[in-house]
């Protein structure tokens, strides 16, 4: 085992854990709204 | 297309039902991004909270559910901040004596200093998990009840990976050979 294949795949850390903040960013987007919404329910 | 497919229709319906997200549209006049305090949780796995109990279910739910976990441990502690975020941060408008104020004797940089104290404020209140006290239950128990996220993150990760870097450091690497190829 050399490693998590992520980490194999991106360049550096670098870049994968920006990769990471753009999807975190957009599950922001899609999440929060939707947990709000089932509170007012 | 489903529901939430798309991230501007569900922001849309949200704001219509009256139940925008306060703190996401907090951080978002703030400037403040994952950039500021996803590292920290991210790369030390939320052991940088010194709570060994929520560090422990933490790594728990992460053998389970991989890189997942990560992401939804993360959404949990930024849905649970929401409405608790400190007022003296919190973006209100100025009112209109204190403009004419402002307009009147401008301060040099002193809108500047403004916002960095305040993105200053709100980044420390996101990062410091301890300070105001999100129960461990509350964190894990919203993570795991949380709904499925709308896409697979390490599916995406890999995806991205393939489409835009084309890297493996390892050419004799099978599965990751097929990744980028």
């Amino acid at each position: 085992m050399k490693g998590y294949k992520l980490e194999r795949l991106f360049p550096s850390q670098q870049c994968y854990l920006g990769k990471c903040f753009e999807i975190f960013d957009e599950l922001l987007e899609l999440v929060l709204p939707r947990a709000a919404q089932r509170l007012v329910r | 297309m489903t529901a939430y497919s798309r991230s501007s229709d569900a922001h849309e319906r949200s704001s219509t039902n009256g139940t925008p997200s306060a703190l996401r549209c907090e951080q978002k006049e703030l400037g403040v991004t994952p950039v500021f305090y996803l590292p920290q949780w991210f790369q030390t796995l939320f052991m940088y909270s010194h709570r060994p109990e929520l560090s422990a279910r933490v790594m728990d739910m992460f053998l389970v559910r991989r890189i997942d976990a990560l992401f939804r441990v993360g959404l949990a502690i930024i849905q649970l901040s929401e409405g608790r975020f400190p007022q003296e941060i919190q973006c209100t408008a100025p009112s209109d004596e204190q403009t004419t104020h402002e307009l009147r004797c401008p301060p040099a940089d002193c809108a500047e200093l403004l916002i960095s104290q305040e993105l200053s404020a709100a980044v420390d209140h996101l990062r410091e998990l301890d300070k105001h006290q999100l129960p461990n239950e509350a964190i894990m128990n919203t993570a795991l009840y949380m709904d499925a996220l709308p896409f697979d993150v390490e599916e995406r990760l890999e995806a991205d990976s393939a489409s835009n870097d084309g890297y493996s450091s390892d050419p004799d690497d099978k599965h990751s050979a097929c990744l980028v190829s």
